[in-house]
């Protein structure tokens, strides 16, 4: 069996077509995906961008290409920090450049104590420096330095916007010093392209959105929990004051109304119904001396003298009952105010405080101070996005440094999701191989299904037909015969 | 009486066969059907060798029930019917489907043709162009009847006087009468059923027929869509009658898988007593 001939043969089975179709399916949208995932971001620049870490670096055997970024970007975070010596120095110890320097030099401990001694500067003023800094010159100064022979080399280089001076015993120990430094400076400094900007934009937005109700959950769950709190002192001893207050009135109201009722007689009468009734008594005083006992006159005075002292009663009656109608009013006042303050006292004992209550309460106050700090630490995040959105936007890159300062967060994923993440990148591709592999499989076991393909490749015989099953009637017709003869 | 009215039913005459209305071979059943028109495929594959000068064709298959004895009586009655002289042989000496086909299973034929070193052309059938030379009446062993030498002496005149010779045999696994009677030929087609196929075996008997300098032609994958009721009542099991050994075990001495429970419940059809040869 000719494995090339059986090959070319399965190549051009037309069944194959659709099987060639579906490695094109396969393999186009793959392969799509990853041009869509490592073409540079910036075509203005037409930079070479390597993902390692989850970040964009850039390659460290392209050193010129850093030159480019510090030439070329002005306008961002490090033309702020250049613009400074101070801040760029504070940048340079706070990331230990140095440090990474002399443990990158490992292998040549002579060199190790020459990598204090390498100065990082940057260069203020110039506005065209990349023009000025093109990797030909470059070399050109590490050739100079070659030829030199002086017992300790003074390297000088310059990328972009940064000044590298390192001392070595020989030129090839300052050119490795020089170039250590910049690895690690293309360590450090990272580039972020826009579109990452972007998406850490609408993910920062997204957790400002997520935070707020978070705290407007926490908000409600507060005032649920003040509202039902435990009342506090003052408002208890207030309202014991109010009903001690309310119960001494209510005592003298009682009293009141009793006496009133025992001193229904020493009740005044007003002036003029007593003066009257005083005048129509000396009248009728006189009018007995002066008129025999059955005389009509003197009849006329008594009956004036009785119809004053009823007016007078009369009116010390209504004057007695309106006082007690006010007093039993007010009676009923107090008592209502009473009973009120009563239940509100009993409700406030009911509510008296209960230790899981504080906790839960002081605890959602807890809960809603944290959220709020981090809105707002969402928030500074935001606006410190939007700076570097603008600053990407005029410019197409942005640098930030790739560790965080200092008493900053740390905003970038989790280094597990960032291993996970170029992990999947790790295979991506492969993707097409893993399609071819997957449809010529499919295709071997399409072939390996049909008996003809089996035939062939095992009993290297070519089929020369296929007969198609017999109908039934001429089965039954084949069997009879075979088994009885023709006369079947 | 009853002999000779199956003789004429079949397609034999007095001296001939005689192909009955009813006719079991789907050939002359239905010309024009697919089955037909497939076995005329066949039919250009082996005229390329004919024109060759290759005259002998050996149908050969692994396993019985493969369908060898209908491939021949098509294949035979195909090639008739392109006006080349055919010769049919039933080299099956242990279960002669053909002859019993043709009812001429109680006719002299092979065997005797090998028993007593004579010569023979077969007889005529109702087919024009097709004789048939039967299995035969001779009870003695196969195997011992089938040695080179009268096989050549049968076949080497067989040759020269037909265009075609078309030989049906026992299959692979059963017995090496194929071998044999292939040795004589000067090619062999491997009928190959979907059922029960296996590859691995398959393999193994086509290097014999390598082995036995026996050219292989080609396959013939019979009824590949079949269901299990495939059969022009082949049923497999292949019995090969009394007195020839365990018919039903392969050379390996496994005992072959029956291919359906429908055909392992088969009776054996030609266990009845006037079947056996």
């Amino acid at each position: 069996m000719n494995p090339v001939l059986q090959l070319r043969k399965l190549a051009a089975h037309p069944r194959l077509k659709s099987l060639w179709l579906l490695f094109w399916i396969i393999t186009l949208p793959s392969a799509l995906v990853i041009a869509f995932r490592t073409w540079p971001r910036s075509q203005r620049l037409d930079w070479r961008l390597y993902e390692s870490q989850g970040t964009l670096l850039l390659p460290r055997s392209n050193q010129h290409l850093l030159s480019r970024i510090l030439g070329q970007v002005v306008q961002t975070e490090l033309e702020r920090w250049l613009g400074n010596s101070l801040t760029f120095n504070y940048l340079i110890q706070s990331h230990k450049v140095l440090d990474k320097v002399a443990g990158r030099l490992g292998s040549h401990p002579g060199l190790q104590t020459y990598a204090r001694s390498v100065v990082v500067v940057p260069i203020q003023g110039s506005r065209f420096l990349s023009q000025a800094l093109n990797p030909v010159e470059v070399e050109r100064d590490y050739a100079q330095l070659q030829q030199a022979d002086s017992e300790e080399r003074y390297q000088n280089l310059r990328i972009g916007r940064i000044w590298v001076k390192a001392v070595a015993p020989s030129a090839e120990g300052s050119q490795l010093l020089v170039r250590t430094t910049l690895d690690v400076l293309q360590a450090v400094f990272q580039e972020v392209p826009l579109g990452k900007i972007r998406r850490e934009k609408a993910t920062i937005q997204q957790y400002l959105r997520l935070t707020q109700k978070r705290i407007e959950r926490a908000e409600s769950r507060v005032q649920q929990l003040s509202q039902a709190a435990p009342p506090t002192r003052e408002e208890m001893s207030l309202l014991h004051s109010q009903c001690s207050q309310l119960r001494s009135e209510l005592s003298d109201l009682r009293l009141e109304l009793e006496h009133t009722r025992a001193d229904e007689l020493y009740l005044e009468a007003p002036r003029d119904l007593q003066d009257r009734l005083d005048e129509r008594r000396q009248t009728l005083v006189a009018a007995e001396r002066l008129y025999a006992p059955d005389s009509l006159h003197l009849e006329l005075v008594r009956q004036r003298w009785q119809a004053a002292r009823k007016a007078l009663d009369f009116h010390l009656e209504q004057q007695l009952l309106q006082r007690r109608q006010q007093l039993q009013a007010r009676i009923q006042t107090r008592q209502k105010l009473l009973d009120r303050s009563s239940h509100e006292l009993s409700q406030l004992e009911e509510r008296l405080p209960g230790p899981q209550r504080a906790q839960a309460l002081e605890s959602a106050e807890d809960e809603l101070r944290k959220w709020e700090l981090e809105l707002s630490s969402w928030q500074q995040r935001l606006h410190q996005c939007r700076i570097r959105e603008h600053l990407a936007r005029s410019e197409g890159v942005a640098l930030r440094l790739q560790e965080p300062l200092p008493g900053q967060r740390q905003w970038l994923p989790p280094q597990a999701q960032r291993q996970a993440y170029r992990k999947l990148n790790q295979y991506l591709p492969l993707a097409p191989f893993a399609g071819l592999v997957v449809c010529f499989v499919v295709a071997l076991w399409k072939e390996s299904q049909q008996v003809s393909y089996r035939a062939e490749s095992y009993c290297d015989a070519r089929v020369l037909v296929e007969f198609p099953d017999l109908p039934p009637a001429q089965r039954r017709q084949w069997s009879r015969a075979k088994l009885r003869g023709p006369q079947a | 009486m009853e002999s000779r009215q199956a003789q004429r039913s079949a397609g034999l005459s007095r001296e001939t066969p005689r192909v009955e209305t009813q006719n079991p071979i789907a050939l002359l059943a239905e010309p024009h059907g697919p089955v037909a028109e497939a076995y005329r495929t066949l039919r250009a594959a082996i005229s390329k060798h004919v024109a060759q000068g290759k005259r002998s064709f050996v149908i050969a298959s692994a396993w019985p029930g493969d369908g060898k004895s209908m491939v021949c009586t098509n294949l035979a009655v195909s090639l008739a019917q392109m006006h080349l002289q055919v010769l049919l042989v039933d080299g099956d000496l242990r279960r002669p489907t053909i002859s019993r086909i043709f009812g001429a299973h109680e006719r002299r034929g092979l065997t005797d043709l090998l028993e007593q070193r004579e010569t023979g052309s077969g007889y005529k059938t109702r087919i024009p162009n097709l004789r048939l030379m039967p299995r035969g009446v001779s009870e003695k062993t196969p195997s011992n009847l089938l040695s080179p030498d009268r096989l050549a002496q049968v076949f080497k005149p067989l040759k020269s006087s037909f265009d075609v010779l078309i030989i049906d045999t026992p299959p692979l696994s059963a017995c090496s009468d194929a071998l044999l009677i292939g040795s004589n030929s000067d090619g062999a087609i491997i009928v190959v059923s979907p059922q029960g196929w296996d590859g691995e075996v398959e393999q193994r008997y086509k290097q014999q027929l390598i082995d036995h300098e026996i050219p292989v032609l080609g396959a013939v994958l019979n009824g590949a869509e079949s269901s299990e009721q495939f059969g022009y009542g082949y049923g497999y099991g292949y019995g090969y009658g009394r007195g020839y050994g365990e018919y039903g075990r392969d050379q390996g001495g496994r005992k072959r898988r029956p291919r359906s429970a429908a055909a392992g419940r088969r009776s054996w059809p030609w266990s009845r007593p006037d079947d056996a040869t």
